[in-house]
């Protein structure tokens, strides 16, 4: 399990944005608005949820 | 380095317009970027040689969010100056006040002995006086030079009009009071004769009649503007490379691929090459059912896009479009309609030469009678001074007036000071269907359902009405109407609705049960079977018109909605009345001809004519003109103006658009067509009116023709001053009491 913070995510419509990008390459993620976190499964690529994540415009870190 | 500027979509809160920033940042060769999420716009500057406007585009994209390119649109021209108002009633205020200056001087102290200083008074400096009024009547003439270069080109003729009378009239009063002045050092009693006043006021007078007539004419620049404004300042157009480029209309080129959305007009006559959707077509067919366009379909410029999403290729762009041509066709009826013969210039074209006639066998009667040239040549130009009725030019206008406010009263509007004195004149009557005749809203005129289904006949209603809740087709609001109007239970909404295209939809509910409602397309498209009995009751509400919706379950119809765009509860009394009056009633329609036909059946009509464009309909109202008809046309949609323009008198309806009220001579407010009838009921009582003004204003000064040619002079009598102006105030006051008059009239019984 890999989780990110996300720093940039503020409302709803964030949430959906990444939602769909995620959709989009056929990936599923957990996301938490109130922790502003995003979470995926071990075996995804890590550094391609960094360059999706930053291609939303936010800023993420890898926490875990 | 190049900057450009986006338009940025699905931007939301602060956080999003952010993360577009950052998003377009990362791309290699930005250098600068700010978004602001009020206007919805982005400036990017950039390299050209590292990026371009495309892939920048795409970063927007990616982020979750629309970006489209604009090109700043080009500075509208100035729309060029009107003569400001100004100018034109300055000119009338400084032409009347000179006059009443001069009916002081002249009139306000011979009659009512009104105070004058020493220096001015005709008992002790008449060459003041005198040379004072002489002054005043140059000005009042010289602001009014208008009316004598009209006269005397019309003289010219040999068709001598109203002008023509006040010329004659006015130069008649002025040169001879000039040569009696002149007269004054040897004989200062002459100056009791002089009819500077007379002069002046004639001229300042018509001059006013003239101004009334103008403020009358029809504005007809706001029709041309309106059927412009139906097109969108911008396009979208989808570039070679994917990005999305707003552009204004002048940049957009044939072949151009266009994307038009839900709710947005479409700029250019076009081609669909993909997406499908419904486009209201109202301003060619009158019709406000959605048309439902898919792949290979043609849309026209104007034409609103009411639900669905289209990607378009431009085929006819600007001048070439069909709207541009209705644009023509409005414009050309416009300028071809001829100036009406007014009636005071008819009256004039006989009485100046009649009053010529008088005036020189006056004179050398007088002559022969031995009194010498000195008293002919006064007889002469006396006949010419009172023969000038200075209310003529007052008649026409304050009758037309007058008719205006009455009209207003009983919610007619007349934007048309001529049409009010045609539309007596009126011996036909076309009128538009949809919207015109019929309510245009379609409701639901029958509901037919199988035998064995009758008894569900409620429950399916209602199923029917849930089914189509969140349609806004017209012919669902129809079925849900109908639902609302017998009280059906309200039924639970469908879990999921599918739609087909235009054909129709199918509604599933949680429990399992469904319902398909759509055309008889969609029913052999889905395979269901359509018993004898339904299809035979369907067909003939089809040939009356009638738009069908089939209600079908488990693959078998179980009924139909017939649905129908009916009748306004007043037409066919309207049509009946117009007819009874002796006026021949026509109807035209963009609609089918079946519905058409029903329609005309309904209402007594015998001439009528179906699925008829915007142009043909002003080809059969001028088929109707070439055989001398006089024809009123009643419409109320935006593919009713070149006919509205075309015709001796537009009507349009005051619940129908804005362009066909610009684009006609009358407007009547309250939308009953009985409105029609009291129109030109109106027009015939305002023509009789300003008959009679015509008729005040020309008797007075008929009266005193014999005087002026010297009938009384064996009683001591000539013309003098003082007559001319008791004329003068008679006709007046007796032509503004009688327009007046015409406000107390009734137009009609409702």
């Amino acid at each position: 399990m890999h989780i990110f913070k996300v720093e940039g995510m503020h409302c709803e419509m964030c949430v959906k944005r990444i939602e769909a990008a995620f959709e989009a390459e056929k990936m599923h993620a957990f996301i938490n608005l109130k922790e502003k976190t995003v979470a995926v499964e071990s075996e995804t690529d890590a550094p391609t949820v960094m360059e999706l994540l930053e291609d939303l415009g936010f800023e993420p870190t890898m926490i875990q | 380095m190049k900057e450009e500027l986006f338009r940025i979509e699905g931007m939301h809160c602060a956080a999003c317009s952010a993360a577009v920033e950052k998003a377009v940042r990362r791309e290699a060769g930005v250098s600068d970027c700010s978004v602001n999420l009020i206007t919805e716009k982005m400036r990017v500057s950039f390299d050209e040689g590292v990026t371009s406007s495309a892939r920048i585009a795409a970063r927007v994209r990616r982020a979750g969010f629309t970006a489209i390119l604009m090109t700043e649109a080009r500075e509208k021209a100035a729309p060029p100056k009107a003569p400001s108002l100004w100018q034109v009633h300055g000119r009338l205020i400084l032409s009347l006040a000179l006059s009443l200056l001069l009916l002081y001087l002249s009139m306000g102290h011979m009659l009512l002995r009104a105070p004058l200083p020493a220096f001015l008074a005709p008992a002790t400096s008449p060459l003041v006086y005198a040379y004072t009024q002489m002054v005043l009547a140059l000005l009042v003439m010289g602001l009014g030079f208008s009316r004598y270069k009209s006269g005397i080109t019309a003289a010219l003729r040999l068709a001598p009009n109203m002008d023509t009378l006040v010329a004659l009239g006015s130069l008649a009063s002025f040169i001879y009071s000039f040569v009696l002045t002149l007269l004054l050092p040897k004989d200062p009693s002459l100056v009791m004769g002089l009819y500077y006043e007379s002069a002046a006021i004639v001229v300042a007078l018509v001059s006013l009649g003239k101004a009334l007539e103008e403020r009358g004419k029809k504005k007809t620049a706001g029709a041309i503007r309106a059927l412009a404004a139906l097109l969108p300042d911008t396009a979208r157009v989808v570039r070679e490379d994917g990005l999305l480029e707003e552009l204004p209309l002048s940049a957009l080129q044939v072949g151009d691929t266009l994307l038009v959305r839900t709710g947005e007009r479409i700029p250019a006559d076009a081609r669909v090459l993909s997406g499908e959707g419904g486009v209201d077509e109202s301003m060619l067919t009158g019709e406000s059912l959605p048309v439902h366009k898919a792949e290979g379909d043609a849309a026209v410029a104007g034409a609103v896009l009411v639900s669905g999403s289209l990607t378009l290729s431009v085929e006819r762009l600007g001048e070439d479009t069909t709207l541009s041509s209705i644009i023509r066709f409005v414009e050309d009826a416009q300028e071809k309609k001829p100036p009406i013969a007014r009636a005071a210039d008819k009256i004039a074209g006989v009485f100046v030469p009649a009053v010529l006639l008088i005036a020189l066998l006056a004179g050398v009667l007088w002559l022969i009678l031995g009194k010498g040239v000195g008293f002919a040549l006064r007889i002469f130009t006396s006949v010419l001074v009172i023969a000038c009725p200075c209310a003529m030019g007052l008649a026409t206008p304050t009758a037309v007036a007058v008719g205006t406010g009455l009209g207003a009263k009983h919610g007619i509007l007349i934007r048309s000071g001529e049409a009010l004195e045609t539309a007596c004149r009126v011996d036909t009557a076309v009128f538009d269907k949809t919207g015109t005749l019929t309510q245009g809203r379609p409701a639901v005129h029958r509901f037919l359902l199988r035998e064995d289904a009758e008894a569900q006949r409620e429950a399916l209603l209602a199923r029917a009405a849930a089914a189509e809740e969140t349609s806004t087709h017209p012919l669902s609001l129809a079925i849900k109407a109908l639902a609302a109007q017998d009280g059906a239970p309200a039924h639970p909404l469908p879990q999921r609705v599918t739609s087909f295209g235009g054909k129709g939809l199918l509604a599933e509910w949680e429990e399992g049960s469904s319902l398909l409602l759509g055309n008889e397309r969609l029913l052999s498209e889905q395979g269901v079977s359509l018993p004898d009995s339904l299809a035979e009751a369907a067909r003939a509400e089809a040939e009356e018109g009638a738009a069908l919706v089939y209600l079908a379950e488990k693959g078998a119809a179980l009924g139909v909605f017939a649905i129908r765009d009916p009748l306004k509860p007043d037409a066919k009394e309207a049509v009946a009345r117009l007819q009874g009056a002796g006026i021949s009633v026509h109807l035209l329609s963009g609609d089918s001809r079946p519905a058409a036909a029903c329609a005309a059946k309904e209402l007594g009509i015998t001439d009528f004519c179906a699925e008829v464009l915007p142009e043909e309909k002003t080809f059969y109202i001028k088929g109707l003109q070439n055989q001398n008809k006089c024809v009123i046309m009643v419409g109320d949609g935006v593919n009713d103006a070149p006919s509205l323009a075309s015709a001796d008198v537009g009507c349009a309806l005051g619940g129908g658009t804005d362009i066909a009220m610009q684009s006609a001579d009358i407007v009547l407010l309250n939308e009953s067509l009985f409105g029609v009838c009291e129109a030109l009921t109106l027009s015939k009582l305002t023509v009789r009116n300003i008959r009679q003004n015509l008729f005040w204003a020309f008797f007075y000064n008929a009266l005193c023709i014999p005087v002026a040619a010297g009938a009384l002079y064996p009683l001591g009598f000539l013309l003098s001053p003082m007559v001319g102006a008791a004329a003068m105030c008679f006709s007046s006051l007796f032509v503004l009491s009688n327009a007046l008059s015409l406000g107390r009239r009734r137009l009609s019984s409702r």
